[in-house]
């Protein structure tokens, strides 16, 4: 799981919740335990693209959750209030539309990112500096449903940005993770079931160290390694049919052998 | 349950748009200027959304009836099909459209006038030939009918056509709209069946067989005209036992009088579509199967579609005679599922 929040004082809470520690400073700061990692990507778009673009680099496993986070100004919501973007819009780049398919109690809402912040809110909607980059960069590491975008209002109409006190930014995020931890528990789970399986990956791995397979080759070994668990066979009788084999040619075809009496449907 | 509804700004004060916002008080309602905008850009799970599509609600522009390969078809010469809907509520590990659609989204284009506008004007461009449309393409034509109401929309247009004809694809044994009309020759409600113990399998959330086969002997009483679509032909083991027993499941619950058609259709998707719908379910049996490529498409080996398909056929003419009997013969370039 994947967060990307512009300001140390917006992250402290997760931080903390999750006891991330920092790995590293350069070029972002960057915090993590096995299961999360959370990047510093400082404010404004191209900051954002640029974390994201790092992070993905740097872990790079098909199909991750990522989570843009932070403080927004809202036209019509309290501040305090956490919402879920469901439209992201973008004076330059095309509206995202994050899938909502988790059940949550956060407000639905539309958020606007700007490039520099606003002293007016001439909609109903959020407005932030970040989330149309993450998510246009984010799109290229993750099926969308994986990639949210969750902000706490901080100022609005009654309550300008110039007003708001930057010491109280903690606070407002703890108060509202009660709810936001649910949903990211949820991104997770089901994040699992796009993953691909690891123990596929492994066995992958293993029989293809065993000869020097060509491309087209390596390509049908996957594919019958996948058919292989599809039909109930164990890693353990896959490796063992091709490891019969002598060379790769005949590792594939022990491999098919092994396959073929199990493909019909039960 | 809907809970999310995209809508396109253009249909907003569309009466069929006012009705569903009014269906789904609570619905969350996010705007967009084009279906398109949410429903094709890469990238999209069509698994995940599997799990909650929302409704996209959009006027179909354009072209809105389309021909029909020609070696599809149940008797009438002149075939077309339209999609009113795309996407299904059930989730058949076979079905097509999840290597076609980007998206799980269930699009509804509400402008049905426009639809009938054109089914009319295809139906008058001949009067002696009657004209077929075939509504189940892009979707289920009836499972979605409480949010949709489609048939309730399209059953009193087709009445007072009787040379246009309607066939009605579904998995669903929801069919009060059907139950509470007057039958109507024109309108074919097509069932489409699996034997049991794969449906149980592939089919998920379709109702069981033998609630279905109970829905279809009711209407069948009332006298709608029944087709029967054994589509797709699933290779398993105890093939011709199992299908066997189906074709004598469904044989004995309808008269012979009420069936009007029975078509076979093979397991044969594109390429491409076959690739998406493998790596969206890695782990589905199906896609081990004994498949090959045939040009643009996979489907069984040649000589196992052929076996499956010949011994189906006999065994349906034990119990139909030939003229009700249709082949769906896919080309390398299309597919029927
Ligand atoms: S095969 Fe038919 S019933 Fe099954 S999911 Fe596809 S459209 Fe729906």
């Amino acid at each position: 799981m994947n967060f990307v929040v512009a300001l140390k004082a917006e992250a402290g809470p997760l931080i903390q919740r999750f006891k991330l520690s920092k790995q590293s400073s350069d070029p972002f700061p960057l915090f993590e335990n096995d299961e999360h990692r959370l990047v510093l990507s400082g404010p404004g778009k191209e900051l954002s693209a640029k974390a994201v673009k790092y992070l993905a680099e740097r872990h790079p496993q098909p199909n991750q959750a990522w989570l843009n986070f932070g403080l927004a100004g809202h036209g019509t919501l309290e501040v305090g209030k956490a919402f879920l973007a469901n439209r992201v819009l973008d004076d330059k780049e095309r509206t995202f539309y994050p899938t909502q398919i988790l059940r949550n109690n956060l407000r639905s809402t539309a958020l606007m990112s700007h490039a520099s912040p606003l002293s007016d809110y001439p909609e109903p909607i959020g407005y932030d500096m970040e989330a149309s980059a993450f998510c246009a960069n984010a799109s290229r590491f993750s099926v969308r449903e994986l990639i949210q975008v969750v902000k706490i209002v901080s100022d609005n109409p009654d309550h300008p940005v110039e007003t708001f006190d930057r010491s109280s930014a903690s606070t407002l995020i703890e108060n509202s993770l009660s709810l936001i931890l649910p949903f990211i528990a949820q991104l997770e789970q089901i994040s699992q079931r796009v993953e691909p399986s690891t123990e596929l990956i492994k066995l992958v791995e293993s029989v293809l160290s065993l000869f020097p397979f060509s491309e087209t080759q390596r390509h049908q070994v996957r594919k019958l390694l996948r058919h292989a668990r599809t039909v109930g066979l164990s890693a353990k009788e896959a490796m063992d049919a091709a490891n019969a084999g002598q060379s790769a040619k005949e590792a594939l075809s022990c491999l098919q052998r092994k396959v073929d009496p199990h493909r019909e449907l039960p | 349950m809907i809970e999310v509804i995209y809508y396109e700004e253009g249909v907003i004060d569309d009466p069929r748009t006012q009705l569903m916002l009014r269906r789904y008080p609570r619905a969350t309602l996010i705007p967009c200027v084009h279906y398109k905008d949410v429903f094709n850009p890469s990238g999209q799970s069509f698994r995940l959304q599997k799990e909650k599509p929302a409704l996209i609600l959009a006027k179909q522009k354009g072209s809105l009836i389309h021909s029909v390969p020609s070696t599809y078809g149940i008797g009438g010469t002149r075939n077309f099909y339209f999609s009113h809907l795309l996407n299904c509520l059930y989730d058949c590990r076979y079905c097509f459209l999840q290597g076609m659609f980007p998206s799980a989204h269930y699009v509804l284009f509400v402008n049905f006038d426009d639809f009938k506008n054109e089914i009319l004007r295809k139906t008058e461009e001949s009067t002696d030939k009657p004209s077929w449309f075939f509504s189940g393409y892009d979707c289920d034509s009836l499972a979605l009918e409480k949010i949709t109401g489609f048939a309730g929309s399209f059953l009193p247009f087709f009445a007072k056509r009787p040379n246009a004809r309607l066939e009605l694809r579904t998995k669903s044994v929801n069919l009060k709209v059907l139950e509470e009309s007057n039958p109507l020759p024109n309108v074919v409600t097509a069932f489409s069946f699996t034997p049991d113990e794969l449906s149980s399998q592939l089919e998920h959330k379709v109702p069981s067989v033998s609630l279905r086969i109970r829905a279809m002997g009711k209407i069948a009483r009332l006298g709608w005209p029944i087709g029967l679509r054994i589509d797709p032909l699933i290779d398993c083991r105890d093939f011709e036992g199992r299908y066997r027993e189906l074709f004598k499941q469904l044989f004995s619950a309808i008269a012979p009088d009420s069936i009007h058609s029975v078509s076979l259709g093979t397991f044969r998707v594109p390429v491409s579509y076959f690739k998406k719908m493998e790596n969206l379910y890695p782990e589905e049996p199906l896609f081990a199967g004994k498949f090959e490529k045939r040009g643009n498409s996979i489907g069984y080996r040649k000589e196992i579609e052929k076996e499956r398909s010949d011994f189906c056929e006999n065994e349906l003419l034990n119990h139909i005679p030939r003229e009700k009997l249709f082949q769906c013969k896919t080309t390398d370039e299309d597919s029927c599922a």
